[in-house]
């Protein structure tokens, strides 16, 4: 890592001389050496550590759980900084049509990835400085633990979910509800269960403003569903840059608290649902195996993917 | 398109633009913002409006999320564009008796 980062350094350093504006920006290069040392150290803060005996929760809180989730930020704060400055450094090479150097784009990948690692950290900083009460305190590290670790557990495109926030993972733990910025995570995430295929995932806000009007199914839906649907393909269209679409999920949430998924498969022509209730999947999950799979709740889809 | 473009003065890329925000059921409310204003602000000053915890609504331009850092000038968004809002959805499996 470190003999990467010194190529960085001398590419820098190369069209610093290069621009002085650009120099003047990457004055201290050092820096960014501390930025990477930071961010390990930011990574090792997920173990969480609990109050020893004896120990007053407030003092724990105080000296052992603010000063890491401080770092952390501050650390976040550093990488944001790097990241537009390697943007900065982007366009202008490009403005003097000189060709990025590869390591240099993955130096500022890697820096856009851990950022969002790093960006839980500073909602955790939010939440433990807005802890007052020692109770409150002990919950919250509970709460916040267990979240965590199953983020560490699925193994998620940080990259991917920007949108996703600690808090929207915390539903999962204290009521164990999906809420709908969850809910498009992980439909975006099965569209790449067929890598070979253009399958995208409408949101939920798609099914929200084109099939319910205050809470109940719309009577008429004809215009309306022409009008937003052509809006909400056309930017998956866009985001995707797919011409067309091999299959759609759109997941639906029904008022009164339920969410199922319909898949429509545009080659085969059908549409599946994958409802999540309990008492569903339990019956088809004895029937047969097709059956079973067309009724796998979400829930359970999400722990297996 | 690109004549059109030189021909607008600088200082009307930079004027305010009026942007209406839809609620789901169908309740509107206008703002005058400029395009190089991030669209954070608007969020938080619609949630204050309607007395609702930012973090519980969503905004959509387009069919498409609006980040913290979007500005309308970055969204390509006209003067009377409409925004939309939606409220937090949230919803559980039954649990399965066991």
């Amino acid at each position: 890592m470190v003999g990467s980062v010194n190529v960085v350094f001398n590419t820098i350093q190369g069209l610093a001389e290069y621009n002085p504006a650009i120099q003047e920006l990457f004055e201290c290069p050092v820096q960014i050496n501390i930025k990477l040392d930071l961010d390990y150290q930011a990574k090792q803060q997920w173990d969480f550590v609990s109050p020893k005996n004896g120990e007053s929760l407030s003092s724990f809180f105080n000296v052992s759980f603010l000063p890491r989730v401080r770092d952390a930020s501050e650390c976040l704060w550093l990488i944001e900084t790097a990241v537009d400055l390697g943007s900065v450094l982007h366009s202008a090479a490009d403005k003097h049509e000189v060709s990025t150097p590869k390591v240099f784009v993955t130096l500022q990948q890697t820096l856009v990835l851990k950022r969002s690692l790093l960006l839980i950290l500073k909602n955790l900083f939010i939440l433990g400085t807005s802890v007052i009460q020692p109770d409150v305190a002990k919950d919250s590290l509970r709460r916040i633990s267990e979240p965590l670790r199953t983020l560490m557990a699925f193994d998620i495109d940080f990259d991917r979910i920007k949108e996703v926030k600690l808090k929207d993972f915390l539903y999962l733990d204290q009521k164990r509800c999906i809420n709908d910025e969850v809910m498009n995570y992980f439909c975006s995430k099965w569209t790449r269960m067929w890598p070979t295929k253009q399958v995208i995932a409408l949101t939920t806000f798609f099914s929200a403003k084109a099939l319910f009007e205050h809470g109940k199914p719309r009577e008429q839906v004809c215009d309306r569903l022409w009008e937003v649907t052509l809006t909400y393909g056309e930017t998956a269209k866009r985001c995707t840059g797919f011409s067309r679409f091999d299959k759609a999920f759109v997941p639906i949430h029904e008022p009164g608290s339920h969410w199922f998924s319909a898949l429509i498969d545009y080659e085969e022509k059908k549409i599946e649902i994958y409802g999540s209730w309990g008492p569903t999947y339990e019956q088809n999950s004895g029937v047969r195996p097709g059956a079973q799979n067309k009724s796998g709740t979400n829930v359970s889809r999400m722990s297996c993917t | 398109m690109s004549e059109e473009e030189q021909q607008i003065p600088p200082e009307d890329a930079n004027a305010p633009i009026n942007v209406k925000v839809v609620s789901a059921t169908g309740d509107e409310v206008f703002f005058k913002i400029k395009r190089s204003t991030k669209l954070s602000k608007l969020q938080g000053a619609y949630a204050n409006k309607v007395g609702k915890d930012v973090n519980s609504i969503r905004f959509l331009y387009d069919g498409a999320r609006i980040s913290d850092t979007d500005t309308p000038a970055s969204l390509d968004m006209e003067d009377n564009d409409t925004i939309d809002v939606m409220v937090e959805q949230v919803g559980g499996c039954v649990p399965c008796s066991s």
